[in-house]
Parts: structure tokens; C-alpha cells; sequence
């Protein structure tokens, strides 16, 4: 059975700052990230955000429609570089209820967060249970 | 030489209330105010020793040509501020690809099971999933 989706989350154009935050606070110390003269000589027109750091935004969306305690699974594929000044929109593109488990209710969500320009920079599915799946039927 | 299987690395982990909610502000979660649950990505952070000694010594990749291509979490319990975890890294994929250009790719895939110390049981699972893809041609 196929429930509706959530509406999308916009959220604030990525700064470098917004980097360093995310570096400090995963510890991922990759200069890619954070050191632009590293980057350059890497052939990168800027610092890359962090790959994670668009897990984590698609993750907190995932959240905050369903719930903390609802996920049961998150995966994520990287499909394309984000850089400082990207606009990301968390989408949940299909909601589908699947098979209970323990007798528990189950979805399951075909997750993008999605650049201005239309790329998908990261493509994911999330599994859901509890009351997170009865709300949105 | 890792083998695919081993057990790479062993250490423990205490989930800091602290580092919960810089992690949680920083991608924007909103429930740490009103939660202790974390993050569904927050096992990254006790990962990430882990991820930067694989990459830069016991694999030794290339970071300049490395890309992270998936990651994977499974949930069995919440995990909570306060939370003491084994964590348990391990090879389970090493594979060896010709790039479209010749030249060799590498797709490096790791998993990092969380268990309680305090319950022995697991709470999380993490893959993740790299690609050293091939050198440039010089």
C-alpha cells in the first residue's frame, strides 16, 4: 500500500563554515573538505562537502517526518559532489507500506536530496516501523 | 595483507551528550532538544578514527582520488547519550575493477558493528562502501 509522502525540507545554502562544522563535529578531518589549496591541487573548483554531512541532512528530514525511534535502516548512494552555495531539498519521493514485522507495521522510503539545478546528489531508501508508518496512512 | 572477513580494529566508544548535540546541529537534526536519541548518522563520529587510519595507512588509498559510494545503517536499538559500545571493524570486500579509462579501481567495503557494552547486545551495523578510483593517465 502506497501512503502518502511527506512534504520536502529545504535547507540553507551550505557554506564553507557549515563544512567546518560538520568536520569538527564527525571528526572527519579530510582536507578535501575544509582546505582549499588541497583541494585545487586535487583538481576540485572548491572544498567538497562532506558526503556524510548530505547523509546527515537527508537523515535529520528522515527524522523529522517520522520520528527518532522509527528507523529501522538508512542507506545512502553518493551520486554526485556538493559543494559551498548548494540549496538541498530532502524529498521523500514514495512511501510504501510493506510487510509487518512482529506483528509491528513497516515502510518503507525511496528518499533524494536534490540540488536547485534538478541533480540528485544522494539517493536513499529508509526502513520505518512503529507509529511513524500508522501516522502517515 | 587484510584479508576480506578480518577483524580490522576493536575499540571502544562512549556516545558523549556533548558531541550529540554538536553532531545534531550540524546537520540539522531537530530532535536533540527534545530527545536523547541519536542522530541515524551519529556512528559515524565513532567511526571516524577508525576510517581516517584505514584510508591514509592500512589501505593506504589515494585521497585525492577516493570517493565514499554508500553507507549503510541497520538499527536494532536506539542508541542514547551515555552509551558505552564495543565497536568491531572489519573487511568484508575488497575488489579489484579496470576503470573505463584502463587502469585499476579499488571498491573497499567496511563494517563497523556497535554493541552495548553494558547489554552485550548489537545496536547498530555500519557499511560503508569506498572507491580509490583509477590514477590519471600521466
Amino acid at each position: 500500500m502506497t501512503l502518502s509522502c511527506p512534504d520536502p525540507i529545504v535547507y540553507p545554502a551550505l557554506t564553507r563554515t557549515d563544512l567546518v562544522i560538520y568536520a569538527g563535529a564527525s571528526g572527519d578531518f579530510n582536507p578535501l573538505h575544509h582546505d582549499l589549496d588541497y583541494a585545487r591541487n586535487a583538481g576540485l573548483p572548491d572544498v567538497m562537502a562532506h558526503g556524510m554531512l548530505s547523509a546527515g541532512l537527508l537523515a535529520s528530514a528522515v527524522t523529522k517526518w517520522f520520528g527518532a525511534g522509527s528507523v529501522a535502516s538508512y542507506a545512502v548512494r553518493f551520486l554526485k559532489p556538493v559543494w559551498p552555495g548548494d540549496v538541498l531539498t530532502a524529498h521523500c519521493r514514495k512511501l510504501e507500506k510493506s510487510s509487518a514485522e512482529d506483528g509491528k507495521p513497516v515502510a518503507c522510503a525511496e528518499l533524494e536530496l536534490v540540488r536547485a539545478n534538478g541533480d540528485v546528489v544522494l539517493a536513499g531508501t529508509a526502513r520505518l516501523t512503529g507509529t511513524a508508518v500508522t501516522s502517515h496512512s | 595483507m587484510i584479508a576480506a572477513g578480518d577483524i580490522i580494529e576493536e575499540w571502544d566508544f562512549t556516545v558523549e551528550p556533548g558531541k550529540l548535540r554538536e553532531f545534531a546541529r550540524a546537520v540539522h537534526d531537530v530532535h536533540w532538544r527534545d530527545s536523547d536519541i541519536a542522530p541515524p548518522t551519529f556512528p559515524v563520529v565513532a567511526s571516524a578514527d577508525f576510517v581516517e587510519r584505514l584510508v591514509t595507512s592500512r589501505l593506504a588509498l589515494d585521497r585525492s582520488r577516493t570517493v565514499h559510494g554508500e553507507q549503510r545503517y541497520d538499527y536494532f536499538e536506539p542508541l542514547r547519550g551515555g552509551d558505552r559500545l564495543r565497536c568491531t571493524a572489519r573487511l568484508v570486500g575488497e575488489e579489484i575493477k579496470t576503470g573505463r579509462r584502463g587502469g585499476s579501481m579499488r571498491i573497499i567495503t567496511t563494517v563497523v558493528e556497535f554493541r552495548s557494552i553494558a547489554t552485550g547486545r548489537l545496536v547498530c551495523r555500519e557499511t560503508m562502501t569506498s572507491i580509490e578510483k583509477a590514477a590519471a593517465e600521466p
